[in-house]
């Protein structure tokens, strides 16, 4: 009798023992319980959507804005539910992340990764093209794909790569410098004001140390070599070396007038804001042309804050949804890409109120219903117009430039 | 009878034998496969960019200074927190005589080991940036003007926001501590019988207090001054882009663009995994050290 | 030390440490609170009603971070309990000891990114029992070191001498061991629960997002920019341990 008692527990243990050497030795469990899905690539419509039926789609996202939030959780989320019977999943990740999970699940033999779908840029898009971790080219294959505007070149072409269906463009939108109008009646317009500026209020300005600020960068290149032209086609090495080194220069230069002597830069957007508000700084930036209505709708940004484009101008660059080659539900994926570029999706994220991001849209192919709502979107209030910023846009240039900025500026200015 | 009683025996002892194993199983492998891995990857041996043994990921990193630079950091935050809290906890309890906790109203000192880091550091910086509450206090007693001129104190050179949560977190923990120590060691007694043989209050401070509470404390300071070392959530809110702690780092390379990131940040890994093993053996060689 | 200035300087303590919940708990109530306002202009309950929403699903979190703190914690503490009581037995008594003492020093978010390799190919990022393990990896050597000094000589000859007296184990541990060790079990519960509770950085890298503990969302409506929605969840974060505080305020004497 006392035999069994003491023998049980411990053959259980064994048990569980071995298991945990199993599993951290072997590690293929994941592979062998799921069932080899079909491509959807070879499916028509009507299949993807059954196949993605009752599924859960994992996305991975930057959640760094409320009303971005907002919209995904309050509007995306229970329409996906309703029409498709799809559960959205959100994580939290910027493409670096997403880059780095997938590396991560190749570099341990995973099939089927813990992402699905991940939101987008020329950067990501292009790391991710290099190492083979993106799924299609599904975009035609979405039933809505017929109405984006390819025929514009921000749209089309992602970091001077083309698409290729590779990514499903979501939207548009070009880079602003926030300010607020009493405290700086007339913004700089380019460096050599910016350095005037900065002499004169010093600690006032700086810029964040990610996807934004790096944009920002960009453009005070294009300022530097006189035309945005030099950096359009194909990374050449001499040429970033020549401006950038300029570029290094004037921030080097400048740097004891920037917040904190330039020593330490925030690594977001977010807290760019938050010393916006608070008034340490007078100046924030952001990706989103209609950031100042959204965040004075918000009540974070006093109703005198305006954004402008510096004369140098600003990129406008598009966002995209990308599929995970090893993404486990690639199905429910696209069902989601196509939900989220109809008419009604893009029509209500335009909506200043609502986010404000451009819609990818090419409005005049729409059914004409949809075109009048898209052209009764409330105005901003706050914000510049997109046609009259839209003259001084800058494309997006090769992503190189933009992976080595961001080296460099650790390296050059931050370590320096 | 005899037999049973033998195969009993055995039975448990092997019984003993595989929870022991199991022991060795949660605490060591998943360590040894990590730094295994870390090793690896650093050498290019293992991982998506591996391409046959290199030292250039080393080299890199050790050439530019950065490996020191990250380690140099983090010791000096845990030295300052480490020191302060500790020196001040003491005093608090030598001054009371280890009877701290009896004062009406000790239970506040529980009040920040009732906080998580995430939070205390998210507090401090409402609390202490240049738009925050004490800023404020400045700005309406007009000792500043505007935001800008209020001192740094948050993603500052030096660690100052750092420190200061470090400091509310461990001087709680030690004064708490040491009070404990102070009682149960009847140091007070010891003090006593050493003033009866003549020494006077300041030299059996130092002859017989800080000696005996400094023994008898000293694998808890050891231990929490390497959880200070490795600590992660409060350098990510209130530390600055350079020079970074070394969670920080890690995690930061982890995920970066740059994919040669990769390997230096397993190369530091592996380089803090091997020197908290060396800790650890030096902490219980050391006297008086980890049981 | 002086009467008048050991006072002022108590009272100097007792806001320092006040101080924190404190602004929390304001911040959580405020409509807006930023420089140079030194109280906010406005009071509302807006967040925590809004905290409470199916966007913020702090209650969720709030559940799911308890759910894996018990588990965890009732499973490292018994775990530990009965590899201690063998240690304490064994011969290589010390060497298993010092075995627990090196995930116990190692930062949790290092432990993580050095393991995250063999989660990944296991499929355990991103799951609650994937998150659930990697705490147990790290609660788990504490309440080893824990016990490690409590098995001592007398307790292990009542042990035997309970097994002289023809008690099985089982019995032993359910009339000898757990009954004597009330005490110990109840605080090394206590303290691998908040071990768990407030883990942030560990949960966050295994946890790929997909697991929304508490303390990952705090983060989230940090970095959002959202801090009175942030000031609620850290009060939620912060509840459980005070009502420990209240209860017993030995449970909260630990080392991380």
């Amino acid at each position: 009798m006392r035999k069994r008692t003491t023998n049980k527990p411990a053959a259980g243990r064994m048990g569980l023992a071995a298991l945990f050497i199993l599993a951290f030795l072997s590690g293929s469990c994941r592979q062998a319980g799921s069932r080899e899905a079909r491509d959807p690539l070879q499916m028509s419509w009507e299949e993807v959507l059954q196949e993605a039926r009752g599924s859960s789609v994992h996305l991975m996202m930057w959640q760094g804005d409320p009303f971005i939030n907002r919209y995904m959780n309050e509007y995306v989320k229970p329409k996906l539910d309703s029409l498709y019977g799809i559960r959205l999943v959100l994580l939290e990740g910027q493409g670096n992340r997403i880059v780095s999970q997938v590396m991560t699940e190749k570099e341990a033999g995973i099939r089927r990764g813990g992402i699905d779908m991940g939101w987008i840029n020329g950067e990501t898009f292009y790391q991710l093209r290099q190492i083979d971790g993106l799924f299609g080219p599904f975009v035609e294959k979405l039933p809505n794909s017929r109405y984006i505007d390819f025929d514009n070149p921000f749209i089309a072409f992602d970091f001077q790569q083309a698409v290729e269906g590779y990514e499903c463009p979501w939207g548009n939108v070009q880079q602003v410098i926030i300010y607020d109008s009493l405290r700086v009646p007339d913004p700089p317009r380019n460096l050599e004001a910016l350095a005037a500026y900065l002499k004169a209020h010093p600690g006032t300005f700086t810029l964040s140390n990610d996807f934004t600020g790096m944009t920002l960068l960009k453009a005070f290149l294009v300022e530097l070599a006189g035309s945005p032209d030099t950096f359009y086609g194909a990374f050449r090495e001499q040429t970033y070396l020549k401006y950038s080194g300029m570029l290094w220069d004037w921030i080097n230069g400048h740097k004891k007038y920037f917040w904190r002597r330039g020593e330490t830069f925030p690594d977001a957007v977010a807290p760019l804001h938050q010393l916006f508000i608070s008034g340490e700084l007078n100046f924030s930036m952001s990706n989103n042309d209609a950031e100042v209505d959204n965040k004075i709708l918000q009540g974070l940004f006093p109703e005198t804050t305006r954004a402008y484009v510096p004369d140098h101008g600003s990129i406008q660059n598009s966002h995209y949804m990308g599929i995970m080659a090893n993404g486990a539900n690639k199905a429910g994926a696209m069902v989601l890409a196509d939900f989220l570029i109809s008419p009604e999706a893009q029509w209500r994220k335009a909506d200043p109120a609502v986010w404000g991001d451009g819609t990818v849209l090419a409005t005049e192919k729409l059914p004409p219903e949809w075109q009048k709502k898209f052209a009764s979107i409330p105005h901003r209030k706050y914000s510049p117009g997109r046609a009259e910023i839209g003259k001084k846009a800058i494309r997006e240039f090769d992503a190189e430039y933009m992976i080595r900025l961001y080296e460099d500026f650790r390296k050059k200015v931050i370590e320096n | 009878m005899r037999i049973l009683e033998k195969k009993s025996l055995k039975i448990r002892y092997l019984h003993r034998k595989a929870g022991l194993t199991l022991h060795v199983l949660l605490t060591l492998l998943p360590l040894a496969a990590g730094a295994v891995y870390a090793l690896l990857y650093s050498v290019g041996l293992a991982g998506s960019l591996a391409a046959g043994f290199t030292l250039r990921y080393w080299e890199s990193l050790v050439s530019r200074g950065t490996l020191w630079q990250t380690f140099a950091y983090s010791a000096y935050i845990m030295g300052v927190s480490i020191v302060l809290s500790y020196a001040s906890a003491l005093a608090m309890v030598i001054s009371a005589r280890g009877r701290l906790m009896e004062r009406k109203g000790s239970r506040i000192f529980y009040l920040p080991l009732a906080m998580p880091a995430l939070v205390l550091a998210f507090f401090a910086f409402r609390f202490l940036s240049g738009g925050g509450w004490l800023a404020s206090l400045a700005f309406g007693s007009g000792l500043i003007a505007s935001p800008q001129e209020f001192p740094e104190l948050v993603n500052d050179p030096y660690g100052l926001g750092i420190i200061f949560v470090h400091f509310l977190l461990a001087f709680a923990f030690f004064s708490i501590y040491l009070d404990r120590v102070y009682a149960n060691e009847r140091i007070e007694e010891q003090v006593q019988s050493a003033q009866l043989l003549g020494a006077g209050y300041r030299q059996s401070l130092r002859r017989v207090v800080w000696p005996m509470i400094l023994r008898k404390t000293w694998p808890a300071i050891s231990l929490y001054g390497l959880f200070v070392f490795g600590s992660y959530e409060v350098p990510l809110l209130l530390g600055r882009s350079t020079p970074e702690m070394l969670s920080v780092r890690i995690v930061r390379m982890l995920s970066r663009f740059n994919l040669d990131d990769r390997p230096e940040a397993f190369a530091i890994v592996f380089a803090y995994m091997m020197l908290t093993v060396l800790l650890v053996f030096l902490l219980r060689k050391s006297k008086g050290g980890l049981r | 030390m002086k009467p008048v200035t050991g006072k002022i300087l108590w009272a100097l303590l007792a806001s320092l440490f006040v101080l924190p919940a404190a602004y929390l708990l304001l911040l959580s109530f405020s409509a807006s609170w930023h420089f140079p306002l030194l109280f906010p202009d406005a009071l509302t309950g807006k967040w925590w009603s809004l905290g409470f929403t199916s966007r913020f699903a702090l209650l969720g979190s709030m559940g799911l971070s308890l759910g894996i703190a018990a588990g965890v914690s009732l499973l490292s503490t018994f775990a530990a309990f009965f590899s201690s009581r063998w240690m304490a037995l064994s011969r290589y008594r010390s060497a298993l000891l010092l075995s627990a003492y090196f995930p116990f020093v190692l930062s949790p978010v290092v432990l993580a990114a050095a393991t995250y390799i063999f989660f990944v190919r296991l499929g355990w990022n991103g799951t609650v029992a994937g998150v659930a393990f990697a705490h147990f990896l790290i609660a788990y050597p504490y309440a080893v070191i824990l016990f490690s000094g409590y098995w001592n000589e007398r307790l292990l000859t009542m042990d035997a001498l309970a097994a002289t007296l023809g008690a099985g184990s089982f019995q032993r541990y359910r009339r000898v061991l757990f009954p004597l060790s009330r005490g110990v079990l109840a605080l090394a519960l206590f303290q691998t629960f908040l071990i768990s509770w407030f883990e942030y950085g560990l949960s966050s890298y295994i946890g790929l997002g997909r697991v929304p503990v508490l303390t990952v969302e705090v983060y989230r409506y940090i970095s959002e920019a959202n801090p009175h929605v942030a000031a609620v969840a850290s009060l939620l974060l912060v509840f459980p341990p005070l009502l420990m505080l209240w209860v017993n305020k030995r449970f909260l004497i630990r080392l991380i």
